[in-house]
């Protein structure tokens, strides 16, 4: 049987959930477990068409929530398995992964953002930005990756599945309804042909050994008896997270350094960010873009230095307020304004960009004037 | 000083973890005893994975020298099915009351035997939410009084009380194990885990059987009522017996019985 | 005698069925009925029963901050357990009050704690009453050692706990209030210094008489169970091995017995209540139905003509 799914560089030209299901293969993932939801659905129809041919394996469930523990039960047999969702199947993938959390099992989930609350629309949003960045009844202790365009989709999703295992925490790729359908431009690679490192995964349990006799019995637990082991639990986690966050973290900045006005944005919003700034800057305003990559862990030391130098700080977000009440707290201390451009459940264009940096550019230049 | 002797537990009941969790009188203990006894003679001891749900049975999460996985609340099937489905090497088994079995997992169960997952599913059924402190399960009796029916289980209200193997039998597939047993037969409920164990391992089918259990902190009941309250009111509503034995047991001649009708 | 600068901070710790909770939320009640602040919150784990129980109770004139507090000003350990488990709560100025039976181990596990009051519960309630009451003669002792709450008002709160039981059987009414007029004993004479340190008074012998237990006084007196060992007794065909550290008294194998030789033993178990042992009925038969039927393993039968089960 075919074992690697790409051999050399493939220029190809697809949709983000073909993009997705590609990279899951080409990172070695045995395993997805998926229920229906659009606009995530295509990655199940690729990975069930195509996993068959290199070994892997696929079971349509019941729900997200079996979606979310079969892939649980697979992470603890020790196997690279991955799950995806969107809107409402995100809010049944929390239970899942609010697990995951806390007994360190390192799922990858595919997040693919639609319309909200309750059913929304099927086609686009940012609105679960809270739902995957602190989802469950926790401390949002996962890792988030948002990317902007294929290539990033393709990268990140290989380099989630690396994340996982490295660190031990629930990972996801939060795209969206656009990311998951539009097509365009991407180089499909193996990544051991680029010699980028992929964690190994193992079994945490069915490991070799009379237990009891030959070596102890693994007992995991995600419940505690008193507050004060929880706490201690939990303690260590966190302590793990911290530790691991400065490796992780994960940004990216287009003319930032000298920006008087400094656009934030994620995911696929940040592209707009780009071509805004470029275009404010042929037209001779200091603008700049920054987005984070990683929305968890955060990469705050960065952003706060860029902000500190901005007369004004512009987060342009699909969703009201969500990422906005983030980079507040993110930049909290800090006395340069904070504006927030939110339009839930709907695109973000250039002009938008332009149109609304320009409103700040112009009320700031007109004493001058 | 050495013990005189040590207690005859089966060696796979983790000798550190007991006295166990469960309340004095429940028979979440006599289930577990079948089920390690079970475990060990059959030969299982090396690659079974053990794992229980919330509710009572998650104070089983150290019980074993066995891999053990504490899950949530109706979410055991779920995860060994997709663990089973990646090591089948493996014998699972998934150990849930009938609160996550019947209620909030009832999808998980449908599904699980719709595809025959071979996995033993373990179900004890003490008609009531014993963690939580005693309220109305699927399983609880007509008129029978608990923190949410303070009146008693009025069936025009919340429905008769849900027979699980009987569900389970009637979507099973054809190679599939049904039973239902009881603490107060110790000996049979233990032969229906041993069929239950080789249904997975040797025919690779799902194995469901349902424990009928004590719970004297929630019933409210001492010792004699515990036992009268099981053996007269639940193994009347609750039929003992095989339902749709599994193929694999039966051509070795297993015993195996026709579904019973109550 | 304790004077605290705010409100007086308790812990109570026992075996989940020594009735550390019941004794918490009486003497909580009693402080509120007689006009002061109070709150009392058990520690709840997930276990409905089992494990050791904590019960946190704070009174005073002061409104209560926080429902949990990190050091107490009294604190009562009933079983090995507790004691070990209450560490954390013991500041300079804390009352440590325990069973007589844990002296040793409150002495070794805590010799610098100066207020150290060592109350002969267990043994009163078991040798002058019966061994359920313990916790009542605790509440008379804690009742009293607080200084705070008036007796009148303990008796009250006892009757709006207890008063259905009492109303059931009247005679333990009279017993419960005894247990409470010991307690109160107790802590004067201990905090008087007299008695109270930790002797043990001979353990008597079960009502099997001959066929009773073989060692019953091992270890602490042989109160309650510190490890592994069984008790070994010969009725019938069988030899009756129970283990007491695994026993938790539900008497299920009581009721299975079909010679009925099976009755309660003055021993205690696991949650500190009391073990079963033959020898109340017929002789036995060996048939086994109580090994078989106890949840915890605690019983194993053996033939006595030699036969391995």
């Amino acid at each position: 049987m075919e074992t690697k799914p790409i051999r050399g560089e493939q220029r190809a030209f697809m949709t983000g959930n073909e993009v997705i299901a590609w990279a899951a293969l080409a990172a070695g993932a045995e395993v997805m477990y998926g229920y229906p939801i659009t606009p995530q659905s295509e990655i199940m129809h690729y990975w069930a068409r195509l996993a068959p041919r290199y070994g892997r394996r696929f079971l349509q469930t019941e729900d997200e929530l079996a979606a979310g523990f079969t892939t649980l039960g697979a992470v603890l047999a020790g196997e690279v398995a991955f799950t995806a969702t969107a809107g409402p199947g995100n809010v049944l993938m929390q239970e899942p992964l609010s697990m995951a959390e806390m007994m360190r099992l390192p799922a990858v989930v595919i997040i693919a953002q639609r319309g909200g609350p309750s059913t929304g629309t099927v086609i686009y949003s940012q609105q679960e930005f809270n739902l995957t960045c602190y989802g469950g009844n926790g401390e949002g202790l996962r890792i988030v990756y948002s990317p902007s365009h294929h290539q990033e989709l393709f990268d990140y999703t290989l380099k989630a599945f690396h994340t996982a295992w490295k660190y031990r925490f629930p990972t996801f790729i939060l795209g969206d309804g656009y990311q998951s359908k539009m097509r365009e431009p991407v180089t499909l690679y193996d990544p051991a042909e680029r010699g980028l490192e992929v964690a190994p995964s193992r079994p945490l349990v069915g490991v070799p050994g009379t237990p009891g006799r030959d070596r102890p019995p693994v007992h995991l637990r995600n419940t505690y008896n008193l507050e004060e082991e929880l706490y201690e639990a939990l303690q260590e986690t966190i302590e793990a997270y911290d530790r691991a966050a400065p490796e992780i973290a994960e940004w990216e900045a287009y003319r930032a350094e000298d920006a008087e006005y400094l656009v934030v944005a994620h995911g696929v919003v940040a592209r707009a960010a780009r071509e805004g700034v470029r275009l404010l800057r042929d037209a001779g305003i200091r603008a700049g873009a920054f987005r984070p990559i990683t929305l968890r862990p955060f990469p705050q030391k960065e952003l706060r230095e860029m902000a500190s130098r901005a007369k004004t700080v512009l987060v342009m977000e699909s969703s009201y307020g969500q990422l906005e009440r983030e980079i507040r707290a993110q930049l909290y201390g800090l006395t340069v304004p904070l504006k927030g451009y939110r339009r839930p459940g709907v695109g973000i264009t250039p002009e938008e960009v332009v149109r609304e940096v320009q409103k700040y550019a112009t009320r700031s230049a007109a004493p001058d004037a | 000083m050495l013990p005189a002797r040590l207690p005859q537990m089966p060696e796979v009941w983790r000798l550190e973890s007991k006295p166990h969790k469960f309340c004095p009188g429940c028979g979440h203990g006599i289930v577990l005893k079948c089920l390690g006894e079970a475990v060990e003679e059959l030969g299982l001891v090396d690659r079974t994975v053990f794992a229980c749900d919330i509710g009572c049975s998650l104070l089983a999460w150290d019980f074993f020298n066995l891999d053990t996985v504490q899950t949530h609340h109706g979410r055991t099937l779920p995860v060994l099915a997709g663990l089973k489905r990646v090591r089948p090497e493996l014998v699972v088994v998934a150990y849930m009351g009938d609160g996550g079995a019947y209620a909030i997992g009832a999808q998980h169960l449908v599904a699980s035997a719709g595809r025959d997952d071979p996995v033993t599913v373990i179900v004890v059924n003490n008609t009531v939410y014993a963690m939580t402190g005693g309220q109305m399960a699927p399983t609880t009796l007509p008129e029978e009084k608990t923190e949410t029916t303070p009146y008693g289980r009025r069936v025009e209200e919340n429905g008769p009380s849900l027979r699980g193997p009987e569900l389970v039998a009637s979507i099973a597939s054809p190679g599939a194990y049904v039973a239902r047993g009881s603490v107060a037969r110790v000996r049979q409920l233990k032969g229906f885990i041993k069929k239950g164990l080789r249904a997975q391992v040797e025919g690779g089918h799902l194995a469901f059987i349902e424990a009928l259990s004590t719970c004297p902190t929630n019933w409210r009941t001492n010792a004699r009522e515990t036992w009268r309250f099981l053996e007269e009111k639940m193994h009347k509503h609750f039929p003992l017996g095989e339902y749709a034995p599994a193929q694999a047991v039966r051509e070795e001649g297993g015993g195996a019985q026709p579904p019973r009708k109550s | 005698m304790l004077n605290p600068q705010g409100n007086l901070k308790i812990v109570l710790a026992g075996e989940g069925g020594q009735g550390v909770q019941t004794v918490a939320e009486i003497m909580a009640e009693a402080a509120f009925r007689s006009g002061y602040q109070a709150l009392y919150i058990p520690s709840f784990g997930v276990e409905q029963r089992g494990g050791v129980s904590l019960a946190f109770v704070q009174v005073g004139r002061q409104p209560i901050g926080a429902p949990v507090f990190y050091t107490a000003d009294l604190v009562g350990a009933f079983s090995l357990r507790a004691v070990k488990k209450i560490g954390g709560y013991l500041g300079d100025e804390t009352w440590l009050f325990y069973d007589a039976h844990l002296e040793e181990e409150v002495k070794e596990l805590y010799p610098s704690l100066e207020r150290r009051v060592a109350i002969p519960a267990l043994e009163v309630a078991r040798e002058e009453m019966h061994p359920r009451v313990f916790n009542v003669v605790i509440l008379g002792a804690l009742g009293e050692a607080t200084g705070l709450l008036p007796r009148e008002a303990v008796t009250e709160a006892l009757e709006r706990q207890l008063g259905h039981k009492f109303a059931q059987d009247p005679s333990l009414r009279e017993m419960n209030y005894r247990a409470l007029e010991r307690g109160q004993e107790l802590c004067r004479l201990a905090l008087a210094g007299e008695g109270a340190a930790g002797g043990q008074g001979e353990v008597r012998r079960g009502p099997g008489g001959e066929r009773g237990p073989e060692k019953a006084d091992r270890g602490r007196g042989g109160l309650v169970p510190g490890s592994l060992e069984p008790i070994i007794t010969e009725d019938g065909q069988g030899r009756f091995y129970l283990y007491p550290a695994l026993c938790k008294g539900c008497g299920l194998c009581i009721e299975k017995c079909p010679v009925r030789t099976i009755g309660w033993a003055r021993q205690l178990g696991a949650l500190g209540t009391p073990v079963v042992e033959p020898g109340h009925g017929e002789p036995c038969i060996a048939c086994r139905q109580c090994q078989l039927v106890c949840p915890d393993c605690a019983i194993w039968i053996e033939r006595r003509d030699g036969d391995k089960p």
